[in-house]
């Protein structure tokens, strides 16, 4: 049954517009980025720029809460506060899918659109960085492989809150408006009163998720306090995605859901 | 006797204060039409809604095909089909492409079934529009269809024929009765008496969430008459009658008293012993609208 609901997620989820309108965003945010950076080298006479290099960033740029983290709440909280809207979820319990089955593969079927964010912005950025680049196009396809995987990976805990989100207001505004105002502002309002606090409270920042997300790709910050190690992020990032599913699934099973 | 496909034994459902379903006892046996009858709020869609695990009882249990059914328990429910309020559709996909997705969950339902599925449900010209374009009706038999998709064992229908045209109704009635033939359970609420009449073999009463009345619709009407007495003394009469142990209803009404309750030949001898005389006396059997308005008033 599993194998099933999942399939079916995964159909629904790849037939929704939300999806493809963001796919489509993401890409055009991804062509910008690259443009003008290529322009801003070329007006500052900065030749160290390579297509890999440009297109790394690109890809550890999607990973981020503000972009990637952004798309997820977005995709997710969406897809999931549909369901009670249209009542679908109403229908597929009633055919006898277990509660936490539905949940879990609604998550696990937002991986494969995660994964299409990197690939589009990768789609879009290597032509285009081809074009406008000097030199030699080499690149490491282990390190971009990596970057991508750590990107799909660093996104998941705003999959995650998403659902969170949407179980809990059953509601696309509660689902999307909350998740982007935790995603976008709290974690930022949180960076900002630690600086404020000072150096105690500064050691916070590198478990939040948005740091946590810099730490497995391995992205330089530009913050205060470095990030942590790839190894430890991975682990408190799942830490997060477990909390959070798990948060909606005891959620999800004591709900009622009437007309 | 036969197998019992669907039981709940006192179950209940409380919101806060309000009993919306108390201590229900339902015993459903394979191969018949059941009819669950009440008027708005009396509980039908919240009792259908506990028996599919949408909602927690607040006592009581459910048993589908031999097995208990709880929201985190539902496995049995993967050999029910089931229509409950709108059918929760996905609006930007096709008639089709719903069908096609809600299949994947079944692995014996392929493109023939749901092509037999669309005909039966009369969705065929319609089939590839989506969803959104369909008018209520449309979602409804759509909806339908859903819930024959995988040939389900038991059916629980909560007002089937909702917004559906006369045709239409007929059509659902007349599947119905065939479905039960093929020997599929149908369970089935409805405010419709006159079509419950025609179709189910036992029914439930529902009133203020507590079943008022069980059993086989020719039982519950049996004993039904209204007796129409045109009298003299309409008053008189009506106090004569109030004595008649049987008597449920007296309604005077100008030079009539009508009389809910009790056999016509008991009336005639009550009044005639009182030196009452009816000059004429019309007996009707009472319908289930009649019955079902007494016993939910």
């Amino acid at each position: 049954m599993f194998a099933r609901v999942l399939k079916a997620q995964q159909s629904k989820v790849f037939r929704s517009s939300v999806l493809w309108v963001e796919v489509g965003l993401l890409a055009a945010f991804a062509l910008l980025i690259t443009v003008l950076r290529n322009v801003t080298t070329e007006l500052g006479g900065d030749s160290t720029e390579t297509v890999g290099g440009q297109l790394l960033d690109v890809l550890q740029t999607t990973g981020t809460a503000t972009m990637g983290g952004m798309l997820a709440v977005v995709l997710a909280g969406a897809l999931m506060a549909q369901e009670y809207g249209w009542r679908s979820l109403h229908l597929w319990l009633s055919k006898g899918v277990a509660r936490s089955t539905f949940l879990w593969t609604k998550f696990l079927s937002m991986l494969g659109p995660i994964l299409l964010f990197f690939v589009a912005a990768a789609l879009v950025t290597l032509p285009a960085s081809a074009l406008l680049v000097d030199g030699e196009i080499a690149l490491d396809w282990g390190e971009i492989f990596l970057t991508v995987a750590a990107g799909v990976y660093a996104v998941l805990p705003y999959t995650a809150l998403a659902l969170l989100l949407a179980v809990v207001g059953r509601s696309m505004l509660v689902a999307i408006g909350g998740g982007l105002v935790i995603t976008l502002l709290v974690e930022n309002l949180f960076v900002q009163l630690a600086n404020l606090l000072g150096d105690g409270a500064t050691q916070i920042l590198p478990y939040l998720p948005n740091m946590l997300a810099q730490g497995v790709m391995r992205m330089e910050s530009e913050m205060t306090v470095a990030p942590l190690d790839p190894a430890p992020a991975a682990a408190l990032i799942a830490v997060y995605t477990v909390i959070l599913l798990g948060a909606a699934t005891v959620v999800l099973r004591r709900q009622d859901l009437s007309d | 006797m036969s197998e019992v496909v669907l039981q709940t034994e006192g179950l209940s459902k409380h919101f806060g204060a309000v009993k919306a379903v108390e201590s229900l006892d339902l015993e459903v046996r394979r191969g018949e039409v059941y009819g669950f009858l009440g008027p708005n709020g009396s509980g039908k869609t919240t009792t259908i809604s506990m028996v599919l695990g949408l909602l927690h009882p607040s006592a009581g249990q459910v048993t589908v095909l031999g097995r208990r059914v709880t929201p985190t328990q539902t496995e049995a429910l993967a050999e029910v089909g089931s229509l409950v309020g709108v059918p929760g559709m996905v609006p930007h996909l096709s008639g089709r492409k719903n069908l096609e997705l809600l299949a994947t969950l079944h692995r014996d339902v392929g493109e023939e079934r749901i092509h037999e599925i669309l005909e039966l449900v009369d969705l065929t010209g319609a089939a590839d529009r989506k969803v959104k374009g369909y008018s209520l009706g449309m979602r409804q038999r759509l909806g339908l269809g859903a819930s024959l998709l995988h040939r389900p064992e038991l059916l629980i229908l909560d007002e089937p024929t909702n917004d559906l045209d006369p045709a239409g109704m007929r059509e659902i009635r007349e599947l119905l009765r065939r479905l039960a033939n093929q020997g599929i359970t149908v369970f089935l609420s409805s405010h419709l008496l006159h079509e419950v009449e025609q179709v189910c073999d036992r029914i439930t009463v529902l009133a203020k969430g507590k079943a008022v009345a069980t059993g086989r619709v020719e039982d519950l009407l049996g004993g039904s008459e209204v007796v129409r007495l045109r009298v003299r003394d309409t008053r008189k009469t009506a106090d004569a009658l109030t004595a008649l142990a049987s008597v449920g209803e007296i309604r005077p009404n100008g030079h009539w008293v009508e009389v809910e309750g009790a056999k016509s030949e008991d009336i005639i001898l009550h009044l005639v012993a009182r030196d009452l005389v009816p000059s004429e006396v019309i007996t009707s059997k009472a319908d289930l609208e009649s019955v079902f308005l007494t016993l939910t008033e």
